[in-house]
């Protein structure tokens, strides 16, 4: 399943959707790098209004892009975040290290 | 007086990732017949995600005949019991392969939250390893009693 995303000026939004599992992580970690080494924004939203499902697999996934991102200069901000995604990404302490839109 | 099964399924799993989301349908399904609530359900979905995710990735690494078994119990004091078993490579240092961040396949963006997600969402988790043998993560929780079906 290709990932869709949108490009306006220096942002691209990707849009995840469906379960956020290791699984899946095994595919979207590559289409992802492949958008913003394409792209090279200086700004990504991750949009997560298209699932309700995220482990620490999707966890790992996100903080993956993040510093993708970061080494081509961008930042990365999370997007419509569901209130079950953002229980399992604060209990795995990961506040300190995500943005939210 | 001990509480008795009101409830059991057992099911056996290739230790493919294409099984981690059957895993939780499973899952999701006993549930339902237990008449967990939503927030119960997710947690437990989200439990048994990472236990049966570590089993794929650490167990059998280079294997692909590997088998994960699932044994879903419900009690009559509305516990959930939830047992995910391997019999691949254990871990020698269970105490250290639960602290948070920990992992040992940081190339493939493992978090090392597995545990901890885990112990967030579950009443207790009770983990026994053997090295060559397999793993066993015990997973309780105890539902809310008004929906319990038991």
């Amino acid at each position: 399943m290709a990932v869709e995303y949108q490009v306006t000026d220096d942002v691209v939004r990707v849009f995840i959707r469906g379960e956020i599992d290791h699984h899946r992580t095994l595919t979207l970690r590559k289409e992802i790098d492949e958008i913003l080494l394409a792209h090279r924004p200086e700004r990504v939203l991750l949009d997560l209004s298209g699932t309700d499902f995220c482990d620490s697999s999707g966890l790992g996934l996100i903080l993956g892009r993040v510093r993708v991102a970061e080494s081509i200069g961008a930042k990365v901000e999370l997007e419509s975040v569901s209130n079950r995604v953002r229980k399992v990404l604060d209990a795995a302490g990961a506040r300190q290290f995500l943005h939210y839109a | 007086m001990r509480p008795k099964v009101e409830n059991h399924l057992t099911i056996t799993l290739s230790a493919k990732s294409e099984n981690e989301s059957l895993a939780r349908v499973i899952v999701a399904g006993f549930l339902v017949a237990s008449s967990a609530c939503a927030e119960d359900l997710a947690d437990l979905k989200t439990a048994v995600s990472e236990a049966v995710t570590n089993a794929v990735v650490h167990a059998y690494r280079a294997r692909t005949d590997g088998r994960i078994k699932l044994d879903l119990k419900l009690y009559s004091d509305c516990r959930v019991r939830i047992a995910v078993t391997d019999y691949g490579a254990g871990m020698e240092d269970v105490a250290l392969c639960r602290t948070p961040f920990y992992t040992t396949d940081r190339e493939h963006e493992r978090s090392g939250m597995g545990f901890a997600i885990m112990e967030t969402f579950s009443d207790r988790v009770r983990v026994t390893s053997r090295v060559g043998k397999g793993t066993r993560v015990i997973l309780e929780k105890r539902l809310k009693a008004a929906e319990c079906a038991a």
